[in-house]
This record gives C-alpha cells, structure tokens and sequence, in this order.
C-alpha cells in the first residue's frame, strides 16, 4: 500500500508547553502568597486587588484553567497527530485556539483582581469572558474532531476516548453552569438561585474536578506513560469498562459538596452512593497505570520521567479513594469546610496533575528539540523535592482540618461550646506555616524544572515540522467487515461521532435525573412566608461581598448539627435562600459562617471590624479592608439592577425600580447616622461599608422576623 | 472443585444465619425494628470497631479457605481430605457461636453498663483471638502446600507462587504472567502502543460490585424503609442528647436565672469572671470596662439597670437592637454569674479614656436599704 507523507505540528505543542510553565510557575506562587496570607494577614497589603478574597480565585483559576488547562491542550496536540496518524487538522484553528486561550488567562487575571466575578467557585469568570471560553473551547473541538475525522488508523486509542468526553462535558457543564442574565459589561447575576444555584454550582465544580482534572490526564496517562516505560497497556478491557463507569458516575456524584446542608436529603443520598461507586471506576485507571509498569520497575528506579508519573498515579489512586470516604455523611460532618478538603484536593492537584504535568514535559521537550534532557540529576532533585513539598503540603493540613473541627463541636461539661471560633483558627497556624513551606518547596523543584528546560531547549534545535508517513485509512465498510468478529467495542472505536454523542448521552443522565426535579417540583423548596427580597442597598453590599470575595473564607449555610446551632444560631433552610443570585453557602470556613451574622453585632462592630479586624477580634487573620469607608457604591446602578433581579424572578412590585434609589438612601443614612453616633466619625452613607453592613445585618434575619423576642422588651 | 465449593458456600452461609440468628430475634420483638436499632445505639465505638474487625477477619477466612481448597485441588487435581473445610467451619462456628452468645448477652444482661462493656469486650476480643488462629493456621497450610513439588505443567499463575503473599496477590489479580504475555497481546498499535487483554483483576471487579450492593442498600435504608436517620433525625437525636445530659446536671447543681442569681463574692468566681470579661466583653466593653463600642461599665450610670439581676439579665439575652450579644447559648449560667459579679467590681476603679456616662443613675441598693437586698439573699 502506498504510503503518505506528512507532518506532526511541533511548534503549537512547544507554546503550549511553555505556557503550561509559565501559568505553572504564576499559579505556584499565586498560591504561595495565599499560604502566606493565612498566616501572616501584613501579605494582604491592604489592597482590594490584593487581598486573600481575590488572591485564591486567582490561584485556583490559574492552577486548574491555565496550568492544567495549557498541559491538557499540550499533551493533546502531541498525542492526537500520533495516535491519528495525521496533522492537526487546521494550523489557523491550532493557534486561534492557542492565543485565543491565553488571552482568556490574562483577561481572568486581570478581571478577578479588579473584583468583577460571578461569585461561584472556579466558574468566577465574568460572561465575557465566559463566552470567549465556549467560543476558543468550541474552536479547540473542531480541531480535535476533524483532525480525528482525517485520522489514517481506523480505530481509535483509549486515550481519544477520554479526549472526546472531556470536551463534550466541558462544554456542557461550563454553559449550563454560567447561565446568568447581565447587569451590565462586566456585572452578571447567576440565573439560578439559592439551593438550585448550588446544586448547578456543584454540579460544575464536581465534574470540573471530574472532566478538566481527571479524564484528560488520563488520556494523557495513556499515552504518555505506555510511550516512557515501553510497555504495553495492561488491560484493554478494564480501560473499556472503567472509561465508561467512570464517565457515567462521575456526573452523578456533586452532591457530595453540599451534604448536610438545606439541599433535599434525596439529593445527597445520590451524591454519597455516587461517590462510593466511584472508587473501582477510578482505580481502574490507577491499575491500568501501575501494572503496565509490570516488568519495567527496574527502568522506575532509574528513569525520572517514570518516578514522576508512578507518584502521580499513586497519588490519583490515594485522592480518588479519600473522596468516596470524605462523601460519607459521617465522614463528611467531621471534614467539611476544613482544610482536610483543601489538603486532599492538593493530593490530586500536586500529585496527579502537577506531577503528570512534569513528567510530560520532561519526555516531550528533548524529543521535539532532538535532545536529551540537560541534566537527569536535576530531574531527581525536582522529583524528590516536590515529593517533599506535598508531603508538608498536606500532612499539616490534614491535621489542622481534623483539629480544627473537633474543636468546633467541643462542648463543655456545662453544655456550652468549648472554644470561640477565633481559638480554633489561632490553634491551627502553625499548621498553615508548615503548608506554606510545603508549597514553598514544591516551587523550588519546579524552577529546577524550569533552569533544567531552558538549558535543554537551549542544547536543541526544535523540530518545527516532524516527518512522519503512513498508509491511508481504509474504508469504515472495509474496516466494518475486517473487524466483524471482534468485540462489540471496536464498532464505536472506529465511529469517532457516535463516541461523542454516546459521551454526552452518558454524562448528561445524572445531571438531568438530579437537576430537573429540583427545578421542576415544588416541595424540593418549602416556602417561608417571612423571607423577602432584598433591599436595594443590601443588594449592592451582597455585590461587595461577592466581588471581594468574602465566600471563600465564609460559609453562609449552618447545618443541623447541635454545635453550629450553638454556634450561629438555627440550622438554615432552603427556603431562605430563595433570592440569592448566586447562592453564597460557601464550601469552607477560615471564619465563622456568617449566615445568621444579622444582628448579632452592632453596626459600629462590623465599621471597625471591617477596618482592622484585629481591633474587634485580636490575632484574626481576616484582612482589613480600610478603603470600603471611602470608596462609594455606585448608586445610579440600582434601577437596572432591580430590573435584572424581576427578570430572574425576584418579587419585586411593578415598578419597584423607580423608587429603589429613595429607599436605598433612606436606609444608607440611617445606618450612616447610627455608626456616626456609635463611632464618633463621618460616615459616607454611600460608602461600601455602609451597603456591607446592611447586607450583612440582613443576613438570616428574616427567619425570626415574624417573631421578636418578647424578653428584649424594655421593663 | 464446583461441588465442593457449594458445601463450604452452604456451611458459610449456615454459619452466618446463625451469627444473625439473635438479630433476627431482637428484630422479632418489635415489628418497627426499633429494638435493632436501640441495641445497635447502645454499643460503643470501641465495640462497633471489635465487631468491625470480626467481620474483616471472617472475610478473610473465607477466601483463604477458599484458596486453600483451589489451591489444594489445582495441584493435585483432587479434592480434599475434607481438612481445610473442618479449619473453615471450625473458623465459621466459633464466629457464629461467639457472635451469637455475645450479642445475647449483650441484649440480656441486665447489670450495670461498665459490666456489661467488660463482658461484650472480652468475648468480642475472644472471637478475635480464635479467628486469628484459624487465619494462622490456613495461612500455614497454604505455605507447605505451595512447597509441594508439581510434575506437570501448569497454567494458573498462583501455583508457581513460593510464597503466600505471592500466590494471592497472583490469585487477586489473574494478570497473565509478562513471560507469556504475548498469548494476550492485541493484534493493534496505536502509534507504537499495544495493549494486552488481561482479565478484569477479581478484586477489582468484587469492589465494585461490592459498592453497588452497598448504595442499593444505602438507598433502601434511608428513603425506602426508613431505619437509617436522615439529617433532621439525627440533628434531633443529638439535641434530645444535650437536653437529657443538661437535664442531668442540673438536677445536682440547680440554675441560677436572673430571679435567683447574687453577687458571687469570692475571690475564685471573680477570678474566672475576669477571664471571661477579658476574653469576651473586652472588645467592646473596653479591657477595663471604660467603654468602646459598649458602655462604660464603671461609673454609676446604667441603660437597662445595674443590679446584679440586671446585669445578669442584659448579659444572658443581649439587647439585639444595641448590639449586645445574647451568650446565654455561649456561657453557662454559672459563667454569666462570675462574669456579673466581675463587672459589678469595676465600679469606680475609673480607668483612663473613659466613655461618657450612659443611661439612668442607678443607685445601689444597700444606699436605699430597700427590699431588694432581701431578694438578692441566697435561694433555699
């Protein structure tokens, strides 16, 4: 048969392997500074752009979209053309999406340290920003798909599977997910709310975790490490049944996020049992990576690119294991809103990805610039201080969460709490010293990885265009027949479009079975007759709140446990929830949750608080935010933002928008007079304080409203 | 090998029945299953963990007589002298004996709580020991029969195993060994990339079967039949917990409430009021009680009274309104007393950078010499 000839793109992979790098090296040292901020507050710097509440979206947007997101697209555009057998199908569409997905990382920097943010986790980007996504995530498909439909092998290879159903899920979760109606450029409001907002919301974080962390890493496991220890793949057949139970179940699984809170037990229940049945499906991958490594552990001992992917699948299977064990209710009542989460999604991230990562870029790098890599002992070095890194990472984080919430539900012999909530936190700082020094190590080993490459790069010369030939794909009717007798799965493998729709099939049943019937039946969400919307001027401080990013240290969701009842007052209910766009539950407490804060303090409490945390509460870590007493809420907002709210069904009266300004100003200086006689200051009644204070005097009041306290009464 | 196996499933599946069997009674007495659920409510943590391990190790003489018997019957293509099934069923009875007699004692004994614990631990701790034995001894009787020579060819991998670990590992996995992985070697590559066809690892695909059972379970248990509690059950348990051991404490040491609460003179109670006020009232109230956010707490003027009993009362349900916290759900009756009794010792210390005078002169009672000092006389 004749031949083709053709060539491999290597230059699109060698930009999105130095971008992995580069957004590597900015994600690490986000994160660093976030570690740094948690136990030294001086690190916020006492700038809104800079402070904790804008500094860890950024780490956590660039660790997972623009490192992870860049070493997907690298692996993938070295690993297609070869399992392919064929170049990317489009070079325009190879560096629109390149470029077009830089962009978006620089635009995501720079947007979330100015505050504009949606205020749900990992999804904060604004609707802009979200539609350039879908459109380059679009672009980045086309690529994939016809370059897949232009293969010349007739089958296709496991790790294309995984491929596929990444991007099918991406693009389902991520639309579904940043449905919001705009307020203006840079301004939107979720379209969902409260208890529906969450389920949606972790319905995407789940199976972000799921589909942008998971399923494209092992794609790329499949290729890259069968390629490194020259060693066929274990099992065909596990990685037939794994791919799809793990696709299947994984979708399911989000419930896990939100056990425990007002979100219907029904829900939960299939989060829990979702996320057990993961486990094998999971370890299925684990397995198919370890025992392929079966007759080549001598070449694990001496080769580095081999260490590191043995730690990161190791650390695939110890993270996929944990997580079925953290979705048990008993389980999670002890590890929810702790650091045990942020220690164990650090085991997948560190160890799974960030290890992954590395060990492609140190078998790539010398093969596309015709090399070897400069030095192996810096190899091992990095691998043996990043190894290190992990391991002071997580273990003191492990410890202070589980710490931490034993000391939560502490109570005395009396019956009352044991510890104020500023004790538990003050406890645990060593604990978050230790973490920085972990993360502090695993930088260092990434920068011998980077001194390591420029000097590799520098020794080669890149091979811009790689030769390769093969023979042209024989016809599907040929192929159908050749291959008539072989399982059942080969059909699909040779039908790249009936893998895709078969993906989407798979993944949307547990998305549909669980997200409609909360939308759709009623009693998901018992009414409260006393909780209203809100107050135009608490609708600008629930902005403030969201654009400084108050939810990624607060909770707004007490759950019925009989310490947090102590704690913060009655266990909260869906129905109170039922105007929140976007919810603001939170997913961790590095303070108290603040869900029933209203009325708990006076006003003038929360001025200098919010000014100098330190004044109010001594040795807080919470940074001050001195400039909300000069910087001024946009008032003239507030019609267009009443409308947006009636749009998404918010009960507001007909007509509501032309009066919101008056009654916002009536309350602003209200307040603003009530803190001039408490602080013996001016106060501006348009200032960001003031809007702050009255949202979060609001919060969880309207529960009690219908009954005042008859013991407060005045004598 | 099949028949075989059939009458070692059946004695195992005997042995379990009669390891349930006082379950099964428990459960007979009360149709809604409560007694069940009492009983399981009444065990310890450290019992629920003997129990736990009991099963785990049960597990595990069943496979390894399960083992033993293939292994066995592999290598000689013969059953059995009937041995390994007598270790195994020595290994199920006394299970299902100790099991049995334990959880009837458990349920029957009607002695003190810590005798009972004792008697449950010894006989849990009892059922350990005999299963390690058995685990002991089949795991030895694999060893010897592994060193047995064989003069024919084999194809199951565990059979060239020479240790024990090695032939189970092999057994839990049924990879194909790499020297005739060829026989498994798929006739495509994928840029270079084979792949063999090795069977699913039986561990692995038990464990996922093993987790379906158990969400089936999971799911019937807490939404079809309702035994397990969901969040607001277990949330009302926890509280109806906290009441009776509250209940119980006050029962030795009664209440003290703003009706019957005196100032605490001693120097102890006022010792840990001032711990408490530093800790608590402070930021407000001024580390001297010259006032902050709050009042002064020094000189005779009073918003909402400054008797005992005021004080007592303002401290334990707050005045929302002005920003004063309720801690009655954060300080025991006892603490708001010290902590009253502390701040009514503040009065005219006049610390620097006093707040103004707040609120109406509120003049002492032993000045007026009124009833009052008679109803702060100590109760009964």
């Amino acid at each position: 048969m004749q031949l083709e000839k053709f060539n491999y793109d290597n230059k699109i992979v060698k930009y999105f392997a130095y971008a992995t790098i580069l957004w590597g090296m900015v994600g690490f040292l986000v994160g660093l500074l976030a570690a740094l901020q948690l136990v030294f507050p001086v690190f916020n710097f006492n700038m809104a752009e800079t402070s904790y509440g804008r500094i860890r979206p950024l780490h956590t947007n660039a660790a997972i979209f623009a490192f992870v997101g860049n070493g997907i697209f690298m692996g993938v555009y070295y690993s297609l053309q070869r399992l392919c057998k064929a170049r990317m199908w489009s070079d325009k569409v190879s560096w629109f999406h390149f470029w077009g997905w830089q962009i978006i990382i620089v635009a995501a920097a720079v947007t979330l340290l100015a505050g504009f943010t949606q205020g749900k986790e990992y999804a904060e980007l604004e609707w802009p920003i979200d539609i350039a996504i879908a459109v380059v995530w679009v672009a980045f498909g086309l690529n994939m798909m016809m370059t897949i439909l232009q293969r010349r092998e007739s089958h296709l290879y496991v790790a294309i599977w995984f491929y596929i159903a990444t991007w099918v899920t991406v693009a389902m979760l991520h639309i579904v997910n940043s449905a919001a109606i705009p307020l203006d450029f840079m301004k939107s409001y979720s379209a969902y709310a409260g208890m529906q907002d969450a389920l949606v919301q972790w319905w995407y974080g789940h199976n972000a975790v799921a589909f942008f962390l998971t399923t494209p890493y092992l794609g790329l496991m499949y290729y890259f490490l069968p390629k490194a220890a020259n060693r066929p793949i274990y099992s065909y057949r596990l990685s037939i049944i794994h791919f799809w139970a793990l696709i299947f179940i994984y979708i399911w699984a989000g419930p896990h996020h939100l056990l425990y809170t007002s979100l219907p037990d029904w829900l939960q229940s299939l989060g829990v049992v979702f996320s057990v049945m993961l486990i094998f499906p999971s370890w299925g991958g684990m397995i198919n990576g370890l025992f392929t490594l079966r007759g080549a552990w001598d070449k694990v001992r001496e080769d580095p690119v081999l260490k590191f992917m043995v730690v990161a699948v190791t650390a695939y299977g110890m993270a996929t294991f944990e997580g079925p064990m953290l979705s048990l209710k008993n389980v999670n009542a002890i590890s929810h809103y702790t650091d045990w989460t942020v220690a164990h999604v650090h085991v997948g991230t560190l160890g799974w990805n960030g290890f992954l990562t590395f060990s492609v870029l140190y078998w790539l790098i010398p093969r596309i610039f015709q090399t070897k890599m400069y030095s192996t002992k810096l190899m091992n070095w990095h691998f043996w201080i990043g190894t290190l890194g992990i391991m002071f990472y997580v273990i003191p984080l492990y410890w202070a969460g589980f710490t931490q919430s034993i000391m939560w539900k502490t109570f005395t012999a009396d019956g009352v709490l044991q510890y104020n909530f500023l004790e538990t936190v003050t406890h645990i700082l060593p604990m978050y010293g230790l973490r920085a020094f972990g993360g502090f190590l695993y930088i260092v080993g990434a920068s011998l990885m980077v001194y390591n490459i420029v000097k590799t790069v520098k020794s080669g010369s890149l091979l811009d265009n790689e030769p390769a030939e093969a023979a042209p794909r024989p016809s599907l009717a040929a192929v159908d027949k050749k291959y008539q007798d072989s399982n059942w799965h080969r059909w699909i493998e040779r039908r790249p479009m009936q893998l895709l729709v078969l993906s989407l099939i798979v993944v949307s049943i547990g998305g549909l079975v669980q997200i409609l019937p909360s939308f759709l039946i009623k009693s998901n969400i018992p009414t409260i007759e006393s909780v209203q919307p809100y107050t135009p001027l608490e609708l600008h401080g629930r902005d403030i709140y969201i654009k400084d990013g108050c939810y990624n240290c607060h909770s707004q969701m007490i759950r019925p446990f009989r310490d947090e009842v102590a704690r913060y007052g009655e266990f909260s209910k869906s129905g109170e929830f039922v105007y929140d766009h976007p919810f603001q539950w939170g997913s961790k407490r590095t303070g108290p949750d603040l869900a029933r804060v209203g009325g708990k303090y006076p006003d003038s409490w929360h001025y200098y608080h919010m000014i100098d945390p330190e004044s109010m509460a001594p040795g807080s870590i919470m940074p001050a935010y001195p400039w909300m007493t000069e910087k001024e809420i946009n008032v003239d907002k507030t019609p267009a933002m009443i409308r947006v709210m009636q749009r998404l069904g918010v009960p507001y009266p007909e007509g509501y928008d032309e009066q919101a300004i008056d009654d916002l100003m009536e309350q602003a200086n209200q307040i603003a007079a009530n803190l001039e006689s408490q602080t013996d200051e001016q106060v501006i009644p348009t200032s960001e304080i003031v809007a702050l204070i009255a949202y979060l005097q609001r919060l969880g009041t309207d529960i009690s409203r219908e009954a005042p306290r008859a013991d407060l009464d005045e004598e | 090998m099949m028949k075989k196996f059939k009458s070692t499933a059946g004695r195992t599946i005997a042995g379990f029945i009669l390891a349930l069997l006082p379950f099964v009674e428990l459960a007979a007495q009360d149709s809604q299953g409560k007694t069940l659920r009492e009983f399981a409510a009444q065990l310890q943590p450290i019992e629920w963990t003997l129990i736990w391990i009991s099963v785990c190790l049960f597990g595990v003489i069943l496979y390894l007589g399960y083992f033993l018997k293939t292994l066995a019957y592999d290598k000689f293509y013969a059953s059995d002298s009937g041995g390994v099934s007598k270790i195994v069923a020595v290994g199920v009875l006394t299970t299902a004996l100790f099991l049995g007699s334990s959880t009837e004692a458990m349920a029957q004994t009607g002695g003190p709580a810590d005798f009972e614990t004792t008697i449950t631990l010894m006989l849990l701790l009892g059922i350990i020991a005999i299963q390690l034995v058995v685990i002991f001894h089949l795991w030895a009787s694999i060893g010897s029969l592994l060193k047995k020579p064989i003069d024919r060819p084999v194809d199951k991998p565990y059979l060239m195993a020479t240790t024990v670990w090695g032939a189970l590992w092999k057994n839990m996995n049924k990879s194909v060994e790499i020297e005739r992985e060829k026989d498994v070697l798929l006739d495509h590559a994928y840029d270079g990339i084979r792949e063999l066809d090795n069977d699913l690892p039986p561990w692995w695909k038990w464990g996922f079967y093993i987790t379906i059972i158990f969400s089936v379970i999971y799911l019937a248990r807490y939404h079809v039949f309702q035994t397990a509690p969901l969040q607001m059950e277990e949330y009302e348990i926890a509280v109806a917990r906290a009441e009776a051991e509250r209940a119980a404490l006050r029962a030795t040491s009664p209440d003290i409430t703003e009706e019957t609460v005196v100032f605490l003179d001693s120097e102890e109670d006022l010792e840990i009021g001032k711990t408490l006020y530093v800790t608590n009232c402070a930021v407000c109230h001024g580390q001297f009680g010259e006032g902050g956010i709050g009042p002064n707490l020094v000189d005779d003027y009073w918003i909402h009274g400054g008797s005992i009993r005021d004080i007592f009362r303002v401290t334990k349900y707050g005045v929302i309104e002005r920003g004063m916290t309720p801690w009655q759900d954060i300080l025991t009756p006892v603490q708001i007393a010290q902590v009253s009794s502390f701040v009514k010792t503040l009065r005219d210390t006049d610390p620097p950078n006093q707040k103004e005078p707040e609120g109406e002169l509120y003049v002492p009672e032993e000045e007026t010499g009124d009833a009052e000092e008679a109803d702060e006389a100590p109760v009964g």
